[in-house]
């Protein structure tokens, strides 16, 4: 039988790789973001990232994916679910 | 090569052509909305013609169904090329007035012969011949295509030689005729349109353009980088090198729906950082390092979407994000601030405003007026703007202004997974009517058209390879096996199977299809892959 999804409600964080998915606190799970964003621009330099927009979003939500990707990552390599 | 990337034609245009060209499209299924405008035209007596390999519910509403074989689509697009020069029927003053580089597409397409296109495509001589004459000599005729031909690794040359064949016949640029990319997602056209894309800003402006480009550096106060970034695919291909490593995932599941999942699935989850928003935890979130939960776009968020007309129409919230979920809105701006920006949103109205402000085509249209008129089609300058219905009438200019539009030749090449003694039979995959991509919307809803995953297979194979209907087999191909049972389906030819994407959770599909991209629009050829069919044992007691 397919699965039948439940929607998300709470912002879910890792504590390592090994470790399972928890519920966090908004505050939390984006401060998380923010940190590995961080970490991973450190390490690697802007075109380490990738961000892969929803085309069942709004405009609204795609203009604000690739102003996010351009001016907070630094990063072109954006695209908007639309090669399948 | 018409400079936007944007459906030429209205949905109304369609009433009233005369002639209509379904090509790798099952519109009835997978694009109803249109197909109601689609009948309408047929209604108003428009012929239509099927292209497809399977012949589908579309293609039974067809006057002729072409039935060619995966993958042979340039074959079939040349032909008809060739036969219309040679029945001397090519429209010479649009091609003389509007176009170049005819002699060039002339000489590619000669040795399409009509007899060498019955032998690659399959498909009769005559039926070749009479969509050639007919589309040639239609007052008015419109191209649509869709995924059939995108999900190849020529994907590319597939549309171009379709786009050819309207520049050899004039049918672009007037009412009712035209090309005609049917967007799947409902809002995969916006997407693109707001620069979600590694080559493009807002409202088509090139990243690359240092013009264009300094208009945003100065409007957002950064320097966006110079260079275009990679798609999806390329993505992937750098996640491979270890050269993209903090991937951030808004409501797509790539690890259900590229092609190859098993090597999408590793390359995910195998990064540094993965963040995922989304509305469901689907089997991308669940390796994600951080699960944002988000609203849903079409109940729960304020905004606009854009179709397949390049219509621009307001989405209204009418209920709240369960739980703490929020506003997909609400959390990229936070964590801008969190990163050190203010950009000081407050509606979606607010975004909206600043794309206009940046992208030309999209200025005129306040949320006001799209309430108004009901939607405006791009592009739309400003605010006395009507928007365009149809795109391209310059070329019926005396002289045209602007570039004239190239002839592109292109050649056939096969499919990239071939088709031997250890995988002798081509599956297609696509999707049905009942459900939507990976299943993640849909399968929460029942639905009584909706049986599962199966091979679907031709009554001749069935009986060749003593495969009896709803009986479960192994499917394999080069990438991977997946189990399903079989389905006898009249309207596939022998050595023809289909499957869908949409019960990835069962029979996952995507184990067996290979991500032969075209590295120009990253697009996988999911239309064909290279299987065998294999019984199960029968278990000993």
């Amino acid at each position: 039988m397919p699965k039948s999804y439940v929607r998300l409600t709470q912002p879910l964080v890792r504590d390592s790789k090994d470790a399972p998915l928890r519920p966090a606190s908004w505050d939390e799970a984006l401060a998380k973001v923010v940190a590995g964003f961080g970490a991973a621009k450190a390490a690697h330099g802007s075109t380490t990232f990738g961000v892969f927009s929803c085309s069942k979003a709004t405009n609204e939500v795609n203009f604000a994916a690739q102003k996010f990707s351009r001016v907070m990552l630094g990063s072109n390599n954006i695209d908007s679910c639309n090669r399948t | 090569m018409f400079g936007a990337g944007g459906g030429t034609s209205s949905y109304r245009e369609v009433e009233e052509t005369d002639l209509i060209v379904l090509w790798g499209s099952n519109a009835r299924e997978t694009h109803p909305i249109f197909f109601h405008h689609l009948l309408r035209g047929v209604r108003n007596g428009a012929r239509l013609y099927a292209v497809d390999p399977r012949r589908t519910s579309s293609a039974e509403w067809a006057d002729v169904w072409l039935g060619l074989d995966v993958g042979s689509d340039i074959a079939l697009a040349n032909a008809i090329g060739r036969e219309i020069i040679a029945a001397g029927l090519e429209d010479e003053a649009f091609i003389g007035r509007a176009t170049e580089g005819f002699e060039a597409y002339r000489t590619k397409v000669e040795p399409y012969t009509l007899e060498y296109a019955e032998r690659e495509t399959g498909v009769p001589a005559g039926a070749i011949r009479e969509l050639a004459h007919a589309f040639a000599t239609a007052d008015k005729a419109m191209i649509c295509w869709t995924l059939g031909i995108t999900e190849h690794h020529n994907a590319v040359d597939n549309v171009l030689a379709l786009i050819d064949l309207v520049l050899l016949t004039g049918h672009v640029g007037r009412w009712g005729s035209g090309v005609n990319p049917l967007r799947g997602q409902n809002n995969v056209q916006g997407g693109g349109d707001m620069g979600a894309l590694p080559d493009r800003l807002p409202g088509f402006q090139h990243v690359e353009n240092d013009e264009l480009r300094a208009k945003f550096d100065r409007a957002w106060g950064v320097s966006v980088p110079p260079k275009r970034g990679w798609h999806l695919s390329g993505m992937f291909d750098a996640m491979e090198r270890g050269d993209l490593q903090a991937v951030y995932v808004i409501g797509e599941n790539p690890v259900q729906s590229e092609a190859d999942q098993r090597r999408a699935k590793h390359l995910l989850e195998t990064r540094e950082f993965l963040v995922v928003q989304d509305i469901f935890l689907t089997a991308t979130a669940e390796i994600a390092d951080v699960v944002l939960p988000a609203a849903a776009s079409w109940a729960e968020s304020e905004g606009t979407v854009t179709n397949s007309e390049r219509r621009v129409q307001r989405v209204r919230k009418a209920l709240e994000p369960p739980g703490e979920a929020r506003d997909d809105l609400w959390i990229i701006e936070e964590l801008a601030r969190r990163m050190g920006a203010e950009w000081g949103w407050q509606t979606a109205e607010d975004v909206w405003d600043e794309l206009r402000s940046l992208s030309p085509v999209h200025a005129g249209m306040s949320y006001a007026r799209l309430e108004a008129l009901g939607g405006i089609q791009w592009p739309c300058y400003d605010e006395n703007h009507p928007g365009e219905l149809f795109l391209h009438s310059r070329l019926w200019e005396d002289p045209v202004p602007g570039n004239r539009v190239p002839f592109v030749p292109v050649d056939h090449d096969p499919p990239v997974d071939k088709l031997d003694d250890d995988y002798p039979i081509r599956l297609t995959t696509g999707r049905r009517l009942d459900s939507y991509n990976t299943g993640v919307q849909t399968a929460g809803y029942r639905s009584p058209l909706r049986r599962g995953e199966s091979l679907d297979i031709s009554p001749e194979d069935a009986v060749a390879y003593g495969l009896a209907d709803g009986e479960r087999v192994r499917v394999v191909s080069r990438r991977g096996q997946v189990e399903a049972p079989i389905r006898i389906d009249e309207s596939l030819r022998p050595g023809l199977t289909f499957m869908t994407l949409h019960f990835q959770d069962d029979v996952a599909t995507n184990l067996l299809t290979i991500d032969a991209t075209d590295p120009k629009s990253g697009t996988a050829e999911f239309k064909a892959t290279a299987i065998r069919i294999e019984k199960l044992a029968v278990p000993v007691g």
